[in-house]
């Protein structure tokens, strides 16, 4: 009931922050016409300065246009978080980080080529309440990450036969990699035997270790992922691509080591997050069979941008089965305001991962939502 | 205590009588303007004079000022500079010349005014720049929802007062700082004692923005936002033995907030200001603890809030008017005494004061000063909730308060 009602609180949110939202953009285009008149009328004072900045009728000179992917970011939000199979918790997070896009454009007409370079360090989140181990945060963060992709503008692939053939190929390329990311989902997975319980099949938790019944912790660590990427849409715009890629993965899954059943039973009664400890590693290794979609969308001002992407991963555990892992993604923002020239955009965030079970942790179904405000110090 | 102070109130009210018959003569003599030229020159008996003219008619109209007092022949204090020293025939002269003699009271400094002896006397008084000391007359009114029920009293409850106000306008920053120093109170005969120790408190006008808002719901808008925003804190208040927990001792060390002015005069003089921030300090719910030190008692911390207002009724500073109502949410950081930890009670402290100048003293003002207050609140250990109403009416003995000065503020702040 509380994961419903929590779902709805969030979807009302959503409903006022599009209601905010909408009748924005259809102003904003009534006030670019009219700026666009004023351009050449100059009559309200009211004057476009240049692309990315506007001159206020007062004779203040503000930015208008921002580049959502060239940030520092700080952010709070409302977050529901928990397991597909239990009542969601919801606390605060907090996120940050750190984005930069490079653009390099050569060639003009016909021959023109973007390289548009994504790069993003120490970006995530963090929910400082919620502590599924002794002493870590619910926490999702990447070290780096980047994404390259390069837009022709008339792709083709060159055939060595004499004379060389040019076959027209309908893709953008690129590349995509991420190195270190780490996980700590808010809600340790069930033991296996405690999902059984749950079940209503009184599982007999046995030597099932620290995960008789209960949650056992556990934390995945991203070690990398690359993969090459093609892109139909073939926008050669920033900020707008549709990627479909294939790649590698490395994945190690931590999973705390088992305790004495008097320990694991002291630590019940206290109710205290138990310990990572010594940890049970299980490698997940994706040898060019993660799959991905993504699709990245951003008004050409910047004020409002969509990321969301679909994982794939069919994969080899270090238990010797090959299992699937499911990774997805979606991201809305929305600038609203901004305080000398820094923006302040609402985030509305969605995640779901379907984790294989391990060892004798049930699989995982964790889901997320957030909705919250961010502030960004500009880098572009 | 009524029977020191029914005569206290009779011969202020003679002294108020007095003076205001004296302003009346003196304001029905003319009086040279420091801001125009003055001639000084000696009159007919050889005794300085200064002398103003204005053209009238065709003619001139001069006022001629003695520029010695009656009383003693000393040369008057408190003069402006003379355009132009003359000699013993300049006045002659002047007589000759057909200009109207009118005589007339010497210049002052701004805020002062001059008897018809030509002495120099403080009419306007800056209460917030001064030391003052007090006394007053504090019947008070107290419940408590548990104990002994209401009490009435005590009613011949006095109380002493002391403290140091400092109020600096700075025109260039468009800002006043206002600083009170070792300021408090003590009551007799249940000896209640409250004060602080130092606080300070920022304010300003700034007409360059602060910062500049974009907003991107609709079409881009930028706005600029110039609050009226300030900051202060205080260290170091003390309320010892409060009428309803006779046996508490609170020790409130620091506090500090941020603060929006709502409205402002142009001096910032009168204000109503809105306050939030926070509080931490030591609480003994039996005070004889205190003096085995901070291991005993508890420790708390929490938010503050306040909203106050300070009017200045005309612009001589002779009447002034503040509100002040307080709340303050201390929550405890230590259990004692079966008291948990974490537990948190509200304060809540409303002031109405009224003070006014009824005469001064070799032009140190002694003001009256009426207040009615009152505060509720409940003890950290035991929860019982008290509310105290208290009236008051006193006198306040105020020292080097200057003039109440009226300087125009730039345009603009400096950047």
């Amino acid at each position: 009931m509380s994961h419903a009602l929590g779902v709805l609180k969030m979807l009302g949110m959503l409903g006022v922050l599009l209601v905010l939202v909408a009748p924005g953009r259809a102003r904003a285009e009534e006030g670019q016409g009219q700026s666009q008149g004023v351009r050449t009328g100059a009559a309200r004072g009211e004057d476009v300065d240049d692309g990315d900045y506007r001159v206020s009728e007062e004779g203040h000179r503000f930015r208008v246009r921002f580049d959502p992917a060239s940030r520092i970011w700080v952010g709070v939000a409302s977050a529901l978080t928990g397991d597909a199979r239990e009542p969601a918790v919801r606390g605060p997070e907090l996120s940050l980080g750190l984005s930069y896009r490079a653009l390099h454009i050569s060639g003009a007409g016909p021959l023109r080529v973007v390289w548009q370079a994504d790069h993003r360090v120490l970006a995530g989140w963090v929910v400082p309440t919620a502590r599924p181990m002794q002493g870590i945060p619910a926490l999702d963060a990447t070290v780096y990450s980047a994404s390259f992709l390069r837009h022709d503008e008339s792709p083709r692939i060159v055939l060595p036969t004499s004379p060389p053939v040019g076959v027209p190929f309908p893709f953008d390329v690129g590349v995509e990699a991420e190195v270190g990311r780490v996980w700590v989902p808010p809600v340790a997975p069930l033991g296996q035997a405690g999902q059984a319980g749950q079940a209503g099949q009184a599982g007999q938790a046995g030597q099932a270790g620290q995960a008789q019944g209960g949650h056992s912790p556990f934390m995945r660590i991203g070690v990398v992922h690359a993969s090459a990427l093609l892109d139909p849409w073939r926008s050669g715009k920033p900020g707008r691509s549709l990627e479909v890629g294939l790649g590698v993965r490395y994945d190690i899954d931590a999973h705390a080591a088992p305790a004495p059943s008097s320990a694991s039973s002291a630590t019940s009664a206290s109710d205290a997050p138990p310990p990572l400890g010594r940890p049970r590693l299980v490698h997940r290794v994706a040898p060019m069979t993660a799959g991905s979609v993504r699709a990245r969308v951003q008004a050409a001002d910047g004020l409002t941008a969509v990321d969301g992407r679909v994982d794939v991963v069919p994969h080899w555990t270090s238990e010797g089965t090959w299992q699937l892992m499911v990774l997805s993604a979606a991201h809305f923002e929305r600038t609203l305001l901004a305080i000398q020239d820094q923006p302040i955009f609402a985030v509305l965030e969605g995640a779901y991962r379907l984790t294989p079970p391990a060892l004798d942790a049930a699989e995982i179904h964790d889901l997320r939502v957030s909705l919250g405000l961010s502030w960004a110090l500009q880098l572009n | 205590m009524l029977s020191v102070l029914a005569p206290l109130c009779v011969t202020a009210l003679a002294a108020l009588s007095t003076t205001s018959a004296r302003a009346e003569e003196v304001d029905e003599q003319p009086q040279l303007q420091m801001s125009k030229p003055i001639r000084c020159m000696r009159g007919p008996e050889g005794r300085p004079v200064r002398v103003q003219c204005e053209p009238e008619g065709g003619g001139q109209r001069c006022l001629v000022a003695p520029a010695t007092n009656a009383y003693t022949g000393e040369m008057l204090e408190g003069l402006g500079m003379c355009t132009s020293e003359e000699g013993p025939e300049a006045y002659a002269a002047l007589a000759a010349s057909g200009a109207r003699l009118v005589p007339a009271l010497a210049d002052a400094l701004p805020g002062y005014a001059r008897s018809d002896t030509g002495r120099a006397f403080q009419v306007k008084f800056d209460l917030m720049n001064r030391l003052y000391i007090g006394a007053s007359w504090v019947p008070t009114f107290q419940i408590r929802d548990r104990g002994t029920g209401p009490t009435f009293g005590p009613f011949a409850r006095g109380s002493a007062e002391a403290g140091i106000h400092l109020s600096i306008l700075s025109p260039h920053a468009r800002a006043r700082h206002e600083l009170r120093i070792l300021e408090g109170s003590a009551t007799f005969d249940d000896l209640e004692l409250n004060g602080v120790v130092f606080s300070y408190d920022y304010q300003h006008r700034h007409r360059r923005p602060a910062f500049w808002l974009s907003t991107f719901i609709g079409p881009p808008a930028v706005f600029p936002v110039a609050a009226r925003t300030g900051w202060g804190f205080r260290i170091f208040s003390v309320n010892d033995r409060p009428p309803a927990f006779r046996n508490a001792l609170d020790m409130e060390f620091g506090e500090l907030h941020l603060s929006w002015h709502p409205w402002q005069s142009r001096d910032m003089y009168s204000f109503l200001r809105l306050e939030a921030g926070g509080d931490f300090g030591h609480y003994w719910q039996n005070r004889a603890e205190a003096s085995e030190g901070l291991d005993t008692g508890q420790w708390y911390a929490g938010p503050t809030a306040a909203v106050r207002s300070r009017f200045s009724l005309g612009e001589g500073g002779l009447h002034m008017i503040t509100t002040e109502m307080t709340y303050r949410r201390p929550t405890a950081m230590n259990g004692v005494h079966g008291a948990p930890s974490g537990a948190a009670i509200n304060r809540l402290d409303a002031l109405l004061a009224y003070e006014g100048v009824l005469l001064a003293i070799n032009d140190q003002p002694l003001s009256v000063r009426l207040t009615a207050g009152g505060n509720t609140r409940n003890d950290l250990v035991e929860d019982l909730r008290s509310v105290e109403l208290r009236l008051s009416a006193g006198l306040r003995m105020s020292f080097w308060a200057p003039p109440r000065v009226f300087e125009p503020m730039p345009e603009l702040e400096d950047p």
